[in-house]
């Protein structure tokens, strides 16, 4: 019995980071009872979606053995073109929805051509690109922000249907699409093996440089959607739009049990992940903690259910090694028997 | 004779790229070329150069620290704090190089006691120290991003005088050059460095005390990080949480561009300096073409990819190179 939970959350991390997230609602809703409800649950997946969407995303490059921490940035400049696109005569959505996703793709691209292509080491290439797709925005801004989102499109998040609201629904399906692609598509299982051993992979024959760049591309694109909800929640675009969000995303993916090491790792853990992180702060929203508190608590937090997460996982594994030897043992001992 | 070639020919590159750098800017600005003001600009990014040097230690021993901008924000913090409430300086310097101390020790416990990657780690312990050097300049009485002033001249003379007609950043720079030179290339503690980089499973069963030698260069790390704070509290006459935010992406792009393998194993203190002096005077050319620090962005990051890949493909074109010349020498045979 006990070697079967050890082997389930071995095998599947998140049902950790469920625990997790259940007994952080039980410890608030004891100093607190108004914080469980439902609207509370509606609430925090709203203000979860773009983190919920680019953890997806970046949790496809990390399981390839790589990083993306340029999404921030990127996400600034696709809304910051959308939204001027937005601010022409008479602006149509499918032309602004193609700019933004496509501003994000090709970010992806780009970041994913160095790195499977030129050699960069990912970190270094996403790190630069962080700062060059900040400075193309600033270049392209010079600095003002952009503060005139057409009240149609402020509605699109606004109005609820059938108790969520709209980018709650596209970020459901677009998860639903992703853990569909990345357990039952061949692409899908191609990241994971190139993350698992790159040269396994390579022997196996499977086109590893494509691989990667479609990881990237993916993080680039739901970047993009993102970028999209960033411009119709929020409204305006500033400068700083997005600044932080890469680490968050890599936080919140680590925290689902995307293991930095590659290969390992589930999209519903990254947006359960996120969906913690999310928790965490609408909590210190609602018990009023002043600002300049939040991301030494948020900080804080994040290192503590980090430490738990691989304290736990270090015991199961030496748990089921010590189970392991044990039966070898066993098995030793009664052929020593038969043969005496 | 092979391997020094090897040895030196980044190092030249690199200088080739400071002297081109020098010469386009010279030809925009006329300003620029004048030695005292080369030589008191170090000022404007020493906190990069000096922040860059414990970085190298770090990457060549395959990690990375990526909470140091953060540590640079609460040196600077707990300096004024302790200046504002004892008005001793020294206390208050070494104060704020103890915060870094503890904040080094931090990381390195945690990695260590976790087994989780480096960068996990020192991003989450980053939101941590920046928030604290938040929290604690709230403490002082100055709410938000307002800084701590008042320091008296002893303390702002640091980074602002000069002993022998020399800057002081200049030499405070030189001194921690030499100093981490020695340890990199000439200790003991330094090949433990690049061994662990190199193979970490392999150090720890050649018995190399791996735990405690990570564990002291995130210390060290810390310390350097926390006195480049100082430093740049002492420059600009006051101290706020958010000095040196910006610093992680540069010092990282300074030790790479250096020559440090991101995945460890090499790294070499000469480099990092070069590269330091590029970038640094790269952003104090660029500002005096008038062109805004987040426009610089988009020439750091080019300069960045544009390096890194270069040197891959110089890499790739020399091996294939030495393996032709290798068949014809079998044909020959």
């Amino acid at each position: 019995m006990k070697q079967k939970l050890i082997n389930l959350i071995l095998r599947r991390p998140e049902l950790l980071t469920v625990v997790i997230i259940v007994l952080y609602y039980l410890c608030i809703g004891i100093v607190n009872p108004q914080f469980i409800a439902m609207d509370t649950f509606v609430r925090i997946l709203y203000n979860g979606t773009m983190l919920i969407l680019v953890t997806a995303g970046v949790s496809a490059v990390i399981i390839t053995k790589n990083i993306d921490a340029s999404i921030g940035s990127l996400l600034g400049l696709a809304a910051t073109f959308g939204g001027s696109y937005l601010n022409t005569a008479d602006p149509s959505l499918l032309i602004f929805i193609m700019i933004t996703v496509g501003t994000g793709l090709l970010g992806g691209l780009f970041n994913g051509i160095g790195v499977a292509y030129c050699g960069v080491p990912s970190i270094i290439m996403t790190l630069g690109t962080l700062a060059l797709f900040r400075g193309l925005l600033a270049l392209y801004t010079g600095g003002s922000w952009i503060d005139t989102v057409p009240e149609w499109f402020l509605n699109f998040s606004r109005i609820p249907v059938l108790g969520l609201y709209y980018p709650t629904w596209i970020t459901l399906i677009l998860l639903g699409v992703l853990i569909l692609f990345f357990g039952r598509f061949r692409w899908g299982r191609y990241i994971y093996a190139t993350g698992n051993s790159l040269d396994g992979s390579l022997l196996q024959g499977i086109p590893v440089k494509r691989t990667v760049l479609l990881a990237f591309s993916l993080s680039g694109v739901m970047t993009g959607i993102a970028a999209l909800i960033f411009t119709s929640q929020i409204g305006t675009i500033p400068t700083q739009a997005g600044v932080g969000m890469e680490i968050k995303a890599i936080a919140a993916a680590v925290i689902g049990g995307i293991s930095l090491m590659g290969g390992t790792g589930s999209i519903v853990g990254a947006a359960l992940g996120a969906v913690l992180l999310e928790t965490i702060s609408y909590s210190l929203v609602f018990f009023r903690v002043p600002g300049y508190w939040n991301s030494f608590i948020s900080g804080f937090l994040l290192l503590v259910i980090v430490v738990a997460n691989s304290r736990i996982e270090i015991y199961l594994r030496n748990e089921k090694e010590r189970e392991i030897d044990e039966k070898v043992k066993r098995r030793y001992l009664q052929l020593a028997e038969k043969t005496l | 004779m092979g391997s020094l070639k090897k040895y030196l020919l980044w190092p030249s590159v690199l200088i080739l790229l400071i002297l081109i750098e020098f010469g386009i800017f010279g030809t925009f600005s006329s300003r620029f070329l004048n030695i005292s003001n080369l030589l008191y600009s170090i000022g404007d990014f020493l906190y990069i150069a000096i922040a860059a040097l414990p970085m190298t230690l770090i990457i060549a021993s395959g990690a990375i620290d990526i909470s140091i901008g953060a540590i640079m924000g609460l040196g600077s913090i707990l300096t004024g704090l302790v200046w504002v409430k004892t008005g001793n300086i020294q206390l208050a310097f070494f104060a704020g190089l103890a915060g870094g101390a503890v904040s080094g020790f931090i990381n390195g416990s945690l990695i260590l006691m976790t087994q989780v990657n480096s960068l996990v780690i020192t991003l989450g312990s980053s939101f941590l120290f920046s928030g604290l050097a938040l929290t604690l300049s709230g403490l002082a009485g100055s709410t938000g991003f307002e800084g701590i002033g008042g320091f008296p001249d002893s303390f702002v003379n640091i980074a602002n005088g000069e002993v022998l007609g020399l800057p002081n950043p200049v030499i405070i720079l030189l001194g921690l050059i030499i100093l981490f030179y020695f340890i990199l290339h000439h200790t003991k503690f330094g090949r433990y460095l690049f061994l662990i980089g190199m193979s970490p499973e392999g150090a720890r069963y050649s018995g190399i005390p791996t735990a405690r030698v990570v564990v002291i260069t995130y210390v060290i790390s810390g310390i350097i990080a926390a006195f480049a704070g100082i430093m740049l509290a002492s420059y600009f006459t006051s101290a706020r949480s958010d000095l040196g935010a910006d610093a992680p992406l540069t010092v990282i792009t300074c030790t790479v561009l250096g020559g440090a393998s991101i995945y460890g194993g090499t790294g070499s203190i000469i480099g990092t300096t070069l590269a330091s002096l590029l970038i640094g005077y790269l952003k104090y050319g660029l500002q005096m073409i008038k062109i805004t620090s987040h426009q610089t962005n988009v020439f750091l990051g080019i300069v960045l990819i544009v390096s890194i890949s270069g040197r891959y493909f110089w890499e790739q074109i020399s091996s294939r190179h030495k393996n032709k010349m290798a068949l014809k020498h079998e044909e020959l045979l």
